[in-house]
């Protein structure tokens, strides 16, 4: 199985940590820059309407959005599309994950797909910020002849817009953004999969939720502690059944928080030019953040490398994936 | 080779009947009550003070109402899990991936097959895949379609949905008159040796989102019930792909008794062999779950059956079984 092509997009405001000090008295650029190491984020909200409201009432907040699931997803989409040179008609299969679908009803992969002109198959297949794993899993189930020509993954979600922006950690993590990939196993493409891994314990299932008409809430520090420990055994599996050499190869984490990113990376003892991550910029964009990564440094992957990536998040699930560039 | 080993069906004890319908919004004639949509009674997790309001609801009522939704639409996926795996002779631990379904989610995150798992204490691989009304054909197609080492021995498929609270009932739409709340859970066994109900072949679709279809926008669901012109249109090329030479029931999910019989004729069936699964109201990919479960109740069933979902939302599905020579 092979990757072939991949886009991202991102809403163009920004909220930088200034924006949050001046709005929140109990947040300090200085603590956001230790605690958590992002800088900015991605958001589809107007930065006026957070000022005046701090999203007091979430369930208003599409309403006056500059972009959504569905904005973001048709243009990551359309981005994979044309770098692969391929046209919409040629997509087989469409899955989608999301976070915050737009609607629930037509399902968010179909609206992306009618937006698109996309006439296969197209549903949701969905677990939150692991979506890379599970997409990339899921489909390495299937019998290589049961799988169309070109499937098209997509992650996206514009969690700023269940942010409480009184909530000084939450409305320091999230960003929005979307990322897409398109998947064959008969065309050979620049990442061949080595190996895929989706796991969960939906014990801790209440740990992460996203209340559709009111905020994201987590139980953080459960959260962190586990992001940290479940990716480093993520990665160590990987390092006992391949040939991982970290001289080489690349590691991309679920962009959570970068301090976070970096504990995992000094762990394993990852160079920090070979620990690729974007969070830094644009906030933890979900199940679309890791792959917008290796999206945006595509052209920089060489023959011969691996790229581990190591995903965690809600339900509380976790996967991994190894690819290795061939071309 | 995999069987449908067991099927449980929940729904929630109140009753939305006509009458409370009518006092909410307009009112149909009984004749068309019957020709059109055919339903004897819906189910409903909302309170009456809903019903009684009625109108069109200001964001602030809305979060309201579903979050008063939250802990029945996942108890009722536990309940009707509960049944099916006590149904299939199994044990909890023995599930070995629990993939979920819903159209009317409450928490957008953790997947609802999570929520599920986490309620009945399972800890294996939960996520969702979602089909709307063809979610049972489309993760069973799915799983048929996996390679044998990636489906565990026992997979359980869950379903729920409470469309209800989303409806504004005073504006008297079609979808009013036939949308329900209900959950539904199957265990589908991988075998090697043929016994019970073994799926035949499975196959989903989606047609092309058309004006006048159901849709939900921001929390209130409107528009026809009815399946669209192309979505039927593509019942009938999945039933071709699947060859159903030989069935002999047809149960069908749809709306309404109208659409139902338009679908069930149009596939071959006569009057007297098709069962419509949603005379009790229709909860989108819940609804061919209690299809599934009156197939397997049936004693009397012999050969080919075919389990068939057309929904507002495109969704299409079919499912082709077969009874196994040899009896549980």
């Amino acid at each position: 199985m092979y990757i072939i092509s991949m886009g991202s997009a991102h809403p163009d405001g920004r909220i930088d940590n200034a924006f949050l000090e001046e709005i929140n008295s109990t947040c300090s650029a200085e603590w956001i820059r230790e605690k958590i190491g992002i800088e900015s984020r991605a958001t589809s909200l107007p930065l006026d309407y957070i000022r005046e409201t701090l999203n007091s009432e979430p369930q208003v907040a599409p309403s006056v959005a500059t972009a959504n699931a569905t904005s973001l997803g048709v243009k990551a989409a359309q981005a994979a599309l044309d770098k692969a040179g391929l046209l919409p008609n040629q997509i087989g299969l469409l899955i989608c994950n999301t976070c915050r679908p737009d609607y629930c009803f037509p399902t968010q992969g179909q609206q992306i797909a009618d937006a698109l002109g996309i006439s296969g198959k197209a549903y949701d297949v969905m677990s939150a910020c692991p979506a890379f794993a599970l997409h990339m899993d899921y489909l390495n189930k299937f019998r290589p002849d049961q799988l169309p020509d070109y499937a098209l993954c997509i992650s996206t979600a514009a969690l700023t817009q269940n942010v409480d922006y009184r909530d000084r950690t939450d409305s320091a993590i999230w960003g929005d953004g979307a990322a897409a990939w398109i998947v064959s196993t008969r065309k050979e493409g620049k990442l061949r999969v080595r190996e895929t891994f989706f796991d969960g314990d939906p014990l801790r299932a209440a740990a992460v939720v996203v209340d559709r008409f009111g905020f994201f809430h987590q139980d953080g520090r459960a959260v962190r502690d586990f992001s940290v420990r479940q990716t480093v055994r993520l990665i160590k599996r990987l390092e006992s059944m391949f040939s991982v050499d970290w001289s080489r190869d690349i590691f991309i984490g679920h962009q959570a928080n970068r301090t976070m990113l970096e504990q995992i990376a000094r762990n394993r003892e990852v160079p920090e030019q070979n620990h690729w991550h974007n969070v830094t910029f644009l906030g933890n964009q979900a199940g679309a953040g890791a792959p917008a990564v290796l999206c945006e440094r595509w052209e920089e992957l060489k023959p011969g490398q691996q790229v581990v990536v190591a995903v965690v998040g809600a339900g509380l699930s976790w996967g991994s994936v190894l690819l290795e560039v061939i071309k | 080779m995999l069987r449908i080993a067991a099927v449980g069906w929940v729904h929630p004890a109140e009753l939305l009947t006509d009458e409370l319908l009518s006092r909410a919004g307009q009112v149909p004639s009984d004749a068309q009550r019957a020709l059109q949509w055919g339903m004897r009674h819906r189910y409903t997790v909302a309170s009456r003070s809903f019903l009684g309001e009625g109108g069109i609801i200001s964001a602030a009522e809305m979060k309201q109402r579903f979050s008063e939704t939250v802990e029945p639409l996942v108890q009722m996926a536990v309940d009707a899990a509960k049944i099916a795996i006590e149904r299939a002779g199994i044990s909890i631990d023995d599930v070995g991936m629990v993939l979920g379904d819903t159209a009317t989610p409450i928490e957008t995150i953790p997947a609802f097959a999570a929520l599920v798992a986490g309620k009945l204490g399972i800890k294996v691989p939960a996520y969702d895949v979602t089909g709307i009304t063809g979610a049972l054909p489309l993760q069973i197609e799915n799983l048929r379609a996996w390679r044998d080492e990636a489906i565990s021995p026992y997979t359980l498929l869950v379903s729920g949905n409470t469309p209800t609270p989303y409806l504004s009932f005073a504006e008297g739409d079609e979808c009013s008159w036939v949308l329900s709340d209900g959950a539904g859970a199957a265990i589908i066994e991988k075998i090697s040796g043929e016994r019970g109900v073994i799926i035949e072949g499975a196959r989903y679709m989606r047609a092309r989102s058309e004006e006048g279809a159901a849709e939900e926008i921001y929390g209130l669901i409107r528009g026809g019930g009815e399946p669209s012109g192309a979505a039927l249109d593509l019942i009938q090329d999945l039933s071709d792909e699947l060859h159903i030479e030989g069935v002999t029931s047809w149960i069908i999910a749809t709306p309404t008794l109208r659409s139902a019989h338009a679908v069930g004729e149009m596939l071959g069936g006569k009057e007297d062999t098709i069962c419509w699964c949603a005379d009790e109201g229709f909860s989108f990919g819940s609804t061919l779950y209690r299809g599934a479960e009156m197939l397997l109740q049936d004693t009397e069933w012999r050969e080919k059956a075919l389990l068939c979902a057309v929904g507002p939302d495109g969704g299409v599905g079919i499912v082709l079984v077969r009874r196994a020579s040899i009896e549980e």
